[in-house]
């Protein structure tokens, strides 16, 4: 059913980025928040505005006076109730069709029997959750491929990790790859199109109107005479050079002006070296094709990526034709027909990729799941799909991974006085480790700051001292140590937990561009953790 | 200072927050969340569906209210403590002159225009107050800091064109590209219903020559004046025929496109085009959509006879809004149904008729409205990081500044938000160096001085109401009390502004005087010009200078966030 005039209009703004089949993947998504304090209400916000179909909130806790003022949704009338129910009935108001639901048990006392209802979510979000409940989610989550979103605030700083086994991206939205013209392997309506063509023959206008591909084709066939070689192609910089050159000759110029530039020509000469590229297959897309989950699989992603590779084989190693062809000068006529070509072209390729998906289907018994739209849009962005993989959290085991980052922030030198984002990464764990330890945020209770930044110090060695490399190599802990410095723990007991709205507000959004890149399976999330240091306003990515 | 004191200071602070829109929305929320409690909004839009994807304020019963009136009352029911104002006015405005931005400690920017970002940008100069700067596009955000003397302003570095400008020739007469018949179609649709700018001439151009070819062959349109079709298209005309859809279709896509059709030079290298009449439209097979169905398949592209029935609805629709108030004059809003569909519909039957491939209301209004996408997500970082650096401005920690950015996709090192100091100034900036001068090329015997005021100072320069005064003869030229009107028409070779003269500009609100150096180029015609901000060997100096203070290495910058580009977030000025 098309979406209502009205909903369109609403959503008109967003369409614009992700398209009708990312409105609609973000329609059918639904997600999970796991507790609504002021960043997973952030969080939520945005996601409710940009019309999932629906979300569920599972938070424990009540309204506090803390509450007031961070959450902006809640008011002072507020304290005291169920603090799920408050922020989904405010959040509601903001688009009506989205629908909510709560469950007021906290995260951390679900039983196993609740973990297997979230199955039925497109994403869950961890919102300041214990690093027990982030491993107890991972856990049930990664094995059924649902993504896990860890996302905290401390003060002034602010963390989003992104947990999910496999993530496939149907369009990237990069824009770096080089136009899918054919020069080397032309197929027959273009080799036809072309061989009509005499550029000695047309007049000077109509020289001067002809899109430069077909000039390149003209050129490619005084280089391979030159040659004396059917199909030469130029491989490097100086047969480009070369192909510049006889461009150039082509060249005329009319009676009156006495010049030969002419715009077609000068986009000529800019495109050769993009253009110029033999057709293969990247290799990221190559890896892709030649995972074994293409010969396995029963996800339309994967199933298609099969046909993708049946086809290739089929076809010299060609994919389909993308079809797409960059703006040319040129005259209508000549361009909408080589358009028309390489638009009909493309089509009878996705065709056949289609037909070979719906073989593969049968096969492996899943009829039906894939529409021919999909298929085409695929076979269009086939140069755009990406494949993430990652790892069921486990913060233990990651640790070592984050202590060799600092290190190696170390030895480049280049962040020397002020703190590395993997060292904030190394406090915040020291941060739970302390709470999880003493029940309590370090500089809380009225306890003097400079007693648990002794603690909290003795917890970051600790930490230290439990991975593997540091316990073969002395030197490395003092290493380790010393880019953790006292400034930097004294802040850490300084905020106290307490949370600030403009850092809820920045990584919740932040957290919420992921949830809707991961839902709807376009666009580069996160690999796998992103840091923010509000202080100074760095931050880093990391794969740990 | 203490954590209180700070508080304090933060509660003391007075901000001016210009818009209240998609950024702003999210900027009020987290000011007030901040602890911020004297602030001032302006805003002069009012709200549309189209906001309610991301002004989360806002609801659909507030729909065509002011956002800045609306925005106010909400934060103040979450927030009852902020002390939070508005106006709901144009920024333009007199009242908002330098002694009302002095009143405020700082400026922040939720702006979607470049012009308003000019004008604030200068008043912030002229009041020396620091000013925040946002824009968000997508998935892409960025914040940039502005400190009088010390950082670049919004206007040292010039920014690529935002519109693409197409020569009347080819609107009018030789449409190659969709873009040009959408073009046309706003035309259509402002000389029918809306504003009539005498730019906006829709008919075909009698006297252009070939703007691809040049007009080689010598040869000349039909040049009797009884072959010449009425001025077409005005109001007047509709309004004579009582704005029957048929007469409309008919002199647009077939009596206009047969006289085209006659000036043959045109059609030497191109493919004629196919002048249509209303009757035959409607009977191309399929049979056409309703306009509901229509307007209800706004991403599938639409038939001809589709397009000549939602022509002929359109026409109706809009001809009863006129008729109930005779005076009417609509402005194109891409969001209103029946405008849109209209366009879309026109551009459509143009592009048939050019043998142009048609395109989808859907896409076709992304042209017509020049849309940027927009989400929630973005603006919500946008308004954390604005909030960030405010905060640094009021504990005065200035060289803690910086210019941030959230990219559309991780960097090869999979950063995705990026951050640097704020540039120094530009020395040759015209609008905050010392130096101010604007170096522009004109055809003296061509150019009017209403042409200088209208193109150059105003729409090009962004002033609002400049005095200008030739240098040499120390004349003034034009007035902004209205005393030198009738100079308006004259050229300024009449006025012995030549090659080599300096024009003083003042705009007495903006507290702005430029230089205008005068250069005299022959093959410009009427208004045009070229203008040239600064030498070119000081944009050089001035890249080697950023490449020095990056560690090398340590960013891999994109191009697109190597200078402080804001995009316009939603709804820029196409018009």
């Amino acid at each position: 059913m098309p979406p209502s005039i009205d909903s369109g209009i609403r959503y008109d703004r967003q369409v614009r980025l992700w398209g009708e089949e990312g409105q609609a993947s973000i329609g059918s998504a639904s997600v999970c928040v796991l507790g609504c304090d002021s960043l997973g209400t952030e969080i939520l916000k945005s996601l409710v505005l940009a019309g999932v179909h629906a979300f569920c909130i599972i938070d424990g806790t009540t309204v506090e006076p803390s509450d007031i003022g961070q959450n902006f949704f809640l008011h002072v009338d507020d304290i005291g109730k169920p603090r799920a129910e408050v922020v989904l009935d405010k959040l509601l108001e903001l688009n009506p069709s989205v629908h909510g639901s709560i469950s007021c048990q906290p995260p951390n006392l679900l039983t196993n029997e609740d973990l297997t209802t979230i199955s039925k979510f497109t994403v869950v979000v961890s919102a300041n959750q214990t690093e027990e409940v982030d491993m107890t989610f991972s856990k049930a989550l990664y094995n059924i491929g649902i993504p896990l979103v860890c996302v905290k605030t401390y003060g002034l700083l602010g963390s989003v990790k992104i947990c999910i086994n496999e993530h496939t991206i149907l369009n990237t939205h990069e824009d770096n790859s080089n136009p899918d013209l054919r020069l080397d392997v032309p197929f027959e309506k273009l080799s036809q199109l072309v061989k009509e063509v005499d550029l000695n023959e047309i007049s000077v206008d109509e020289l001067r109107h002809t899109p430069y591909l077909l000039l390149y084709f003209k050129a490619l066939e005084v280089y391979r005479k030159e040659r004396n070689d059917l199909v030469a192609f130029p491989e490097n910089y100086k047969d480009r050079q070369r192909i510049q050159q006889i461009l150039k000759d082509f060249r005329r110029s009319s009676e009156e002006s006495g010049s030969k530039d002419s715009e077609n020509f000068d986009e000529a000469r800019a495109a050769v070296n993009r253009a110029f590229q033999r057709t293969t297959i990247g290799n990221s897309l190559k890896s892709i094709l030649t995972d074994n989950l293409c010969s396995t699989s029963t996800k339309p992603f994967w199933i298609i990526c099969e046909a993708l590779r049946q086809f290739a084989e089929a076809n010299n190693g060609l994919l389909p034709l993308r079809g797409t062809l960059p703006d040319m000068a040129s005259d209508t006529n000549r361009y909408t027909r080589l358009t028309t070509i390489f638009h009909e072209k493309a089509l009878v390729d996705a065709k056949e990729v289609v037909q070979l998906a719906k073989a593969i289907e049968k096969k492996r018994g899943v009829d039906g799941i894939i529409s021919d739209e999909i298929v085409y849009r695929f076979c269009k962005n086939a140069d755009k799909i990406l494949v993430q993989r990652g790892s069921c959290l486990d913060y233990a085991s990651e640790l070592p991974n984050v202590v060799k980052t600092i290190r190696e922030q170390f030895e480049d030198g280049s962040t020397s006085g002020s703190v590395g984002s993997a060292t904030w990464v190394l406090l915040l764990r020291a941060v739970e480790r302390f709470r999880k330890e003493k029940g309590r945020f370090p500089g809380t209770n009225g306890v003097p700051v400079s007693i648990d930044a002794r603690d909290l110090k003795v917890r970051i060695e600790s930490l230290v001292r439990e991975t593997e490399t540091v316990q073969q190599d002395t030197d490395a802990f003092d290493q380790v140590l010393q880019k953790v410095s006292d400034s930097a723990i004294a802040e850490m007991c300084r905020f106290g937990a307490a949370e600030l709205h403009v850092i809820s507000s920045y990584i919740g959004g932040i957290a919420a561009q992921e949830v809707i890149k991961l839902s709807t399976n376009q666009y580069v999330p996160i690999d796998n953790t992103f840091v923010f240091d509000g202080h100074t306003q760095q931050s880093a990515s990391f794969k740990f | 200072m203490t954590w209180k004191e700070k508080h304090q200071k933060i509660q003391e602070q007075k901000l001016l927050v210009v818009g209240a829109g998609g950024i702003g929305c999210e900027l009020l929320k987290n000011l007030a969340a901040t602890g911020f409690r004297k602030v001032h909004v302006i805003d002069l839009d009012t709200i549309d569906i189209s906001n309610l994807n991301r002004q989360f304020l806002f609801r659909k019963e507030h729909v065509s209210c002011s956002k800045a009136e609306v925005a106010t009352r909400v934060v103040k029911q979450f927030c009852p403590a902020i002390d939070l104002t508005y106006d709901h006015d144009s920024i333009f405005e007199e009242k908002f002159n330098i002694d009302f931005f002095k009143s405020f400690d700082f400026v922040m920017n939720a702006l979607d225009n470049r012009k308003a970002r000019n004008h604030v940008n200068r008043m912030c100069h002229a009041a020396r107050r620091p000013l925040i700067e946002s824009g968000s596009a997508g998935y892409f955000g960025q914040v940039s800091v502005i400190i009088r003397e010390k950082t670049e302003c919004y206007e040292c570095v010039e920014k690529p064109a935002q519109q693409k400008t197409f020569p009347g020739c080819t609107i009018r007469n030789t449409p190659s590209e969709h873009i040009h018949c959408t073009v046309w179609a706003k035309h259509v649709f402002n000389q029918l219903f809306g504003e009539v700018d005498i730019d906006d001439d829709v008919s075909p151009d009698m006297k252009a020559e070939d703007g691809e070819n040049g007009d080689q062959n010598g040869e000349k349109a039909p040049d009797s004046e009884t072959e010449e079709p009425a001025p077409i298209g005005t109001r007047q005309w509709a309004e004579g025929v009582d704005f029957d859809p048929q007469q409309v279709f008919d002199k647009l896509f077939q009596l206009d496109i047969e006289y085209l059709c006659k000036m043959e030079h045109l059609w030497k290298q191109r493919k004629q085009p196919t002048p249509i009449a209303y009757s035959t439209a409607l009977e191309t097979e399929p049979t056409p959509l309703s306009y509901q169905n229509a307007l209800k398949n706004d991403t599938s592209v639409w038939t001809l006879s589709t397009c000549a029935q939602v022509f002929a609805d359109c026409v109706k629709q809009l001809r009863e809004q006129i008729r109930a108030q005779p005076d009417l004059r609509l402005s194109f809003e891409k969001d209103e149904p029946t405008i849109m569909a209209f366009v879309a519909a026109v551009a459509n039957i143009r592009a048939t008729i050019f043998s142009i491939g048609t395109k989808s209301m859907f896409e076709i209004k992304a042209m017509a409205g020049n849309i940027i996408p927009a989400i929630a997500a973005t603006n919500a970082i946008v308004a954390g990081m604005m909030v960030t650096e405010a905060i640094k401005l009021v504990h005065g920690e200035h060289e803690k500044a910086r210019n941030a950015f959230i990219r559309n996709q991780p960097n090869p090192r999979g950063k995705i938000f990026a951050d640097e100091p704020p540039a120094p100034p530009n020395p040759k900036c015209y609008v905050c160096s010392e130096t101010r001068e604007v170096f522009i090329y004109v055809n003296p015997t061509q150019m009017t001085v209403s042409g200088l005021c209208e193109k150059v100072l105003k729409s090009e320069l962004n002033m609002l109401d400049p005095d200008v005064m030739d240098n040499a003869s120390s004349r003034i030229i034009i007035s902004s009390d209205g005393d030198t009107d009738d100079l308006l028409k004259k050229k300024l070779s009449e006025l012995a502004i030549e090659d080599g003269a300096i024009l003083s500009c003042d705009d007495f609100q903006q507290d702005m005087v430029l230089k205008l150096f005068i250069r005299r180029q022959n093959d410009l015609k009427g208004d045009e010009f070229k203008i040239l901000r600064e030498e070119t060997d000081g944009e050089k100096e001035k890249e080697e200078d950023k490449r020095k203070r990056k560690p090398d290495g340590e960013e891999d910058v994109e191009p697109e966030v190597k200078r402080p580009k804001i995009v316009d977030q939603v709804e820029v000025c196409a018009e």
